[in-house]
């Protein structure tokens, strides 16, 4: 027996030294609270400076950078908040994805940065702290654009600040326009913008070459919710006003029959695959397309990748606006660290930071945004920078709903790779995705 | 010591103690499968009956997401999906196993080497393999297609086509597998005893007749075994399509697990997905028992 | 006398045709080698590439110039220190854990006596056939009720109960050893558990090591579980992170080979290592029981 009790006694050694070790490994993260910081240094700096809040941030991966980038001044201009950031996934829907799982393990996330199509449903969840009180406190109509607050409104209410307002914009390769002789894409928006029908005959005329050299038109990502600022500059949407599909629209299929032969028949565009394997930026640097309708979210990338460019308006002159937000979270211990997080996050200081490094696009902060409206947006002529800012003006956002996150990664992404690769043609995967919304929204 | 025992004796029998201490042994797994498997099983089915985001109280809705289920157009895709990479990967890393384990069971140099290198692919990371594979089969700069070019065939489409992609996964799956296969089949020809080659030689029977009346039956053993434990694993398959294509192009690389996984934790109904895991279960539990009940008729025991 | 004469007469007389078979086997083995190796090869050489000879034609095998410099920004940029101090931290304590108690259960189930021992091992058993997705939901339930979301608790906690597969193949080989060595250590007086850790463990130690071994490989290599479970940086295993990483670096190819390489590099040499031992052990899960 006594042999038993030794036993189990190293049992016990074992399992405990595992539990430890767990705890030393993975409590960390439950610090997401603030209960214990990660690493040493930080422990110093708790009994230093009393006790610092610490707020949890989760952002997707790419972010990170420029988070660190922010907190940085933000952390040694103050000792009560600590920002914690982290980041586990690549994408926004995965970001979202990790968010529900971690608050349905009830870990405490103060912020979370999620894309407009998540929006609405973390707000239907419930999730979400109500700032509204607090934004038209201290948010004033002097400092801050209050069309893109609300913008972001819910019934009413605000739960989030916009990390950025993006816009589709055209990046074109001057290089290539010049070596056609042809003049530059029009930077003017609405009525005056240049049309779909001229964008088509661009791709004709600055496509050259065969096989692996050869030279693209223009290039737009096959994906219905890029594709939707063709569909904007005509009146035309795919869902209507009370949220019924529109996905049998004669005018939206034939929109995109006509995208489907520019990349399958004519190659003016390049297919998806290429895109996927070279990277967008590099066909786009290599001068090997001359047009690029893209996100300003994608800005420092070009500019880094050292292509020669500007911006135009996109065909149409309407485009999409999306704001990614920053949403406080119900459970927050402490909501007014939280809160104290997002203001500095929207604060002039931060989007100077944000538009000196060409990071996240146009900002909600109209003081930073005046003052720096010459420096942001590196490489890019004045008529480019200004074009950027009035493709404010003349964006809608892409309607979304609290199911759309499914409908995104069950119906759209799938129907768009389907068609992107040749796989379906549009009529079969409109007639899916008209099918698909109905069943879901019928729920 | 001594004297306990024997004060004890009556009741604490050597016997009886050792027999309880041999219950205390294996007690760890049976409260593993308690905790771990039993309630997890049965809490499964109860949430299987309930909708549930796992942020909100669960409400009971009966059979509603069994219905969702069996109504949808996914079950449908997704075992077809699943089958037609079982039907490829499991016959070649088998048939595949097979001949590397024939090759290897002549007495040549080296058979060490070859086999390590063989089973290399297995124990090898899946993500880093995917990662290596999808670069193998990329469309324009894949190795795959830039060999096929070379020869003058049409490039293909690997993973963007939706008559390739699971083929092409499944083909990977082969590569990964079948050292493990060699293995186990090694194991069995070593098993086979030498003395019905040489009866069989004197008989006069060719190479072709000797495996087919003497390897074969008594591999049969080796070979069901294969068979009923790539059927279990292959039906769970989701690390390789989830990291190259995502379940795409639509639809096509969507597997069961994958399935599972995406209404579970992308879309938080627990409920609907516990039901696509009891149908999954439904599905390998009648294939297993399947194939106990077939292997009378092929598999050999007796030699 | 009759074998013999049938042994010796085929080899002497096709003394040199066994020669040219043997060759074309050589050439044949060595041609599924390549096969098995060249993603491997690849990998390396593409990670030894600059981005402009990654997307060259006709590829090159060997690059030139060859840039070493995708080693330390693949490094860099994936936070794989941490990663891999994660993934090994994990793998050994689930796969300790689990040898240890495995290996006592195996004795339980091989060398002791109690009612319904044949019962309890149908049980066991039947535990391998259902598929792990069936309780996937409802065990992901069961540790956030714990607490457990993002710690490493539940891809550790469950191993150390031990599990079926490694007590089958544990109880196939003690099974095997003689009932002689129990009961002579019976008569000097030992109990079940000194004879279980003292005589019966030490004679297992190979297939110990085996089973060790490929248990570490599936932890070290297992993709959903902490994909569910883990959810902060700090806590990513190799997998994860590599994961992550292809979806930031998706048109970076050579970086992506070279932290594919970083990440395999343990693997390869614990398995370069341990093949004697891993190739065993697969061994011992075909013999039939």
């Amino acid at each position: 027996m006594k042999r038993l009790a030794v036993m189990l006694l190293a049992g016990m050694l074992v399992l405990s030294t595992a539990f430890a070790g767990c705890s030393s490994g993975g409590g960390n993260a439950n610090s997401g609270g603030g209960n214990a910081p990660a690493s040493s240094e930080a422990k110093q700096e708790e009994k230093k400076s009393g006790d610092p809040t610490t707020v949890y941030m989760m952002v997707p991966s790419d972010h990170l950078e420029t988070m660190e980038m922010l907190f940085e001044p933000f952390h040694a201009s103050q000792d009560e908040i600590r920002v914690e950031v982290d980041a586990t996934a690549s994408g926004w829907d995965g970001v979202a994805t990790k968010l529900i799982t971690m608050l349905a393990g009830g870990e405490e996330v103060d912020i979370a940065a999620v894309s407009t199509s998540y929006y609405p449903q973390f707000v239907e969840l419930n999730q979400l702290l109500d700032i509204t009180d607090h934004a038209r406190e201290t948010y004033s109509e002097e400092e801050y654009y209050w069309s893109v607050f609300d913008g972001l409104m819910i019934d009413d209410h605000l739960y989030g600040v916009p990390i950025s307002i993006y816009t589709l914009v055209n990046y074109y390769n001057k290089d290539m326009y010049d070596a056609a002789g042809m003049e530059y894409p029009s930077t003017a928006w609405g009525k005056d913008a240049w049309t779909f029908e001229d964008w088509k005959n661009t791709a004709n005329q600055l496509t050259q070459g065969e096989g692996l050299d050869r030279q693209y038109g223009v290039w737009i990502e096959y994906q219905l919710e890029r594709t939707a600022c063709f569909l904007f500059s005509e009146g035309l949407n795919y869902w209507a006003d009370d949220l019924t599909p529109q996905f049998d629209n004669a005018r939206i299929r034939e929109v995109h029959e006509d995208l489907y032969k520019m990349v399958h028949t004519d190659k003016t565009m390049p297919n998806s695959e290429l895109v996927n394997t070279t990277g967008m930026d590099q066909l786009f640097a290599d001068g090997k397309v001359a047009n690029y309708i893209t996100g300003t979210w994608s800005h420092n990338s070009i500019f880094e990748s050292g292509a020669n460019f500007d911006v135009s308006a996109t065909p149409g002159g309407t485009t999409v606006g999306y704001v990614d937000v920053y949403i406080p979270m119900a459970n927050t211990k402490h909501p007014e660290a939280t809160q104290a997080v997002l203001d500095y996050l929207i604060s002039y200081d931060a989007c100077v930071i944000k538009y000196e490094n060409n990071r996240l696009g146009p900002q909600v902060n109209r003081r930073a945004t005046e003052d720096c409206k010459d420096k942001c947006f590196a490489g890019l002529s004045p008529e480019g920078v200004e074009c950027i800012f009035d493709s404010l003006d003349n964006c809608k956002p892409l309607t979304v709903f609290p199911e759309w996150g499914e409908f995104l990664s069950d119906s759209l992404l799938p129907a768009s790779n389907m068609m992107a690769v040749g796989e379906s043609t549009v009529d079969e995967a409109f007639d899916k995705l008209q099918a698909d919304a109905k069943a879901l929204l019928g729920k | 010591m001594s004297v306990n025992q024997a004060q004890k004796k009556n009741f604490w029998t050597l016997e009886r103690r050792n027999s309880i201490i041999g219950f205390l042994m294996v007690s760890p797994i049976l409260i593993g499968i308690l905790i771990f498997f039993v309630v997890p099983v049965i809490f499964s089915l109860y949430i299987s009956f309930h909708e549930w985001d796992m942020l909100h109280e669960p409400s009971f809705i009966g059979i509603e997401n069994y219905k969702t289920v069996f109504g949808g157009e996914m079950l449908g895709i997704i075992f077809k999906n699943t089958f037609v990479y079982c039907i490829i990967a499991i016959p070649g890393a088998i048939f595949f196993g097979l001949l590397l384990a024939l090759a290897m069971n002549a007495k040549i140099r080296g058979v060490a080497l070859y086999r390590s290198a063989f089973f290399m692919p297995n124990i090898t990371t899946t993500v880093a393999v995917c990662i290596v594979w999808s670069w193998l089969y990329n469309k324009d700069y894949g190795l795959f297609n830039n060999i096929l070019t070379m020869v003058g065939l049409e490039p293909i489409g690997w993973l963007t086509t939706q008559a390739w992609a699971m083929p092409s996964v499944a083909i990977m799956t082969v590569w990964q597998a079948m050292g493990y296969d060699m293995i186990l089949l090694t194991a069995g020809l070593k098993g086979i005893d030498e003395t019905y080659y040489e009866a069989a030689m004197i008989d006069g029977a060719n190479g072709w007749q000797r495996f087919r009346k003497i390897t074969l039956p008594m591999l049969t053993p080796t070979l069901f075994f294969l068979l009923v434990t790539h059927c279990i694993s292959y039906m769970q398959m989701f690390d390789a399509a989830f990291i190259m294509t995502e379940g795409g192009p639509g639809y096509a690389t969507r597997s069961i697990v994958m399935q599972i996984y995406n209404t579970a934790f992308e879309y938080f109904r627990m409920g609907e997905a516990a039901a696509y895991a009891w149908v999954l279960f439904a599905v390998v539990f009648v294939i297993t028992i399947f194939q106990f009940q077939l292997q009378d008729k092929w598999v050999n025991y007796d030699v | 006398m009759m074998s013999e004469q049938v042994k010796h007469t085929p080899v002497h007389f096709r003394g040199k045709r066994l020669n040219v078979r043997h060759l074309i086997l050589h050439i044949v083995l060595l041609f599924v080698c390549f096969i098995s190796m060249f993603p491997f090869i690849w990998m390396i050489s593409s990670s030894l590439k600059n981005s402009s000879l990654i997307f060259s034609y006709p590829p090159q095998l060997i690059p030139n110039p060859v840039s070493f410099s995708n080693y330390p920004e693949a490094w860099k940029a994936t936070n794989m220190s941490r990663a891999m101090l994660n993934s090994l931290f994990i793998a050994v304590t689930a796969t300790v854990g689990n040898c240890i108690v495995s290996s006592m259960v195996a004795y339980g189930f091989a060398k002791t006596n109690f009612k319904g021992k044949a019962v309890c091992f149908m049980i066991v058993m039947s535990t391998m056939m259902v598929p792990f997705q069936v309780v996937l939901i409802p065990q992901f339930i069961i540790f956030r009720n714990f607490g457990w979301i993002n710690t490493f608790y539940p891809l550790i906690v469950p191993q150390l109960f031990g599990t079926a597969a490694n007590v089958f193949m544990m109880r196939q080989y003690m099974m095997k050893i003689p009932d002689d060595f129990r009961d002579s250590a019976f008569i000097d007086g030992c109990g079940h558990l000194r004879i279980w850790f003292q005589i019966i463990l030490p004679m297992c130690v190979p297939t110990l090591v085996s089973l060790g071994v490929l248990t570490f490989m599936g932890h070290w290599n297992n993709y959903l579980g902490p994909m569910i479970y883990l959810n902060s940086r700090k806590n990513m295993t190799v997998p994860l992170v590599l994961r992550t990483f292809k979806g930031n670096y998706a048109t970076k190819w050579n970086l992506l080979m070279a932290a594919s390489c970083i990440a395999l590099a343990p693997v390869i040499v614990l398995y370069t290592a341990c093949q004697k031992f891993i190739i065993s052990g697969i061994m011992l899960g075909g013999i039939k029981g």
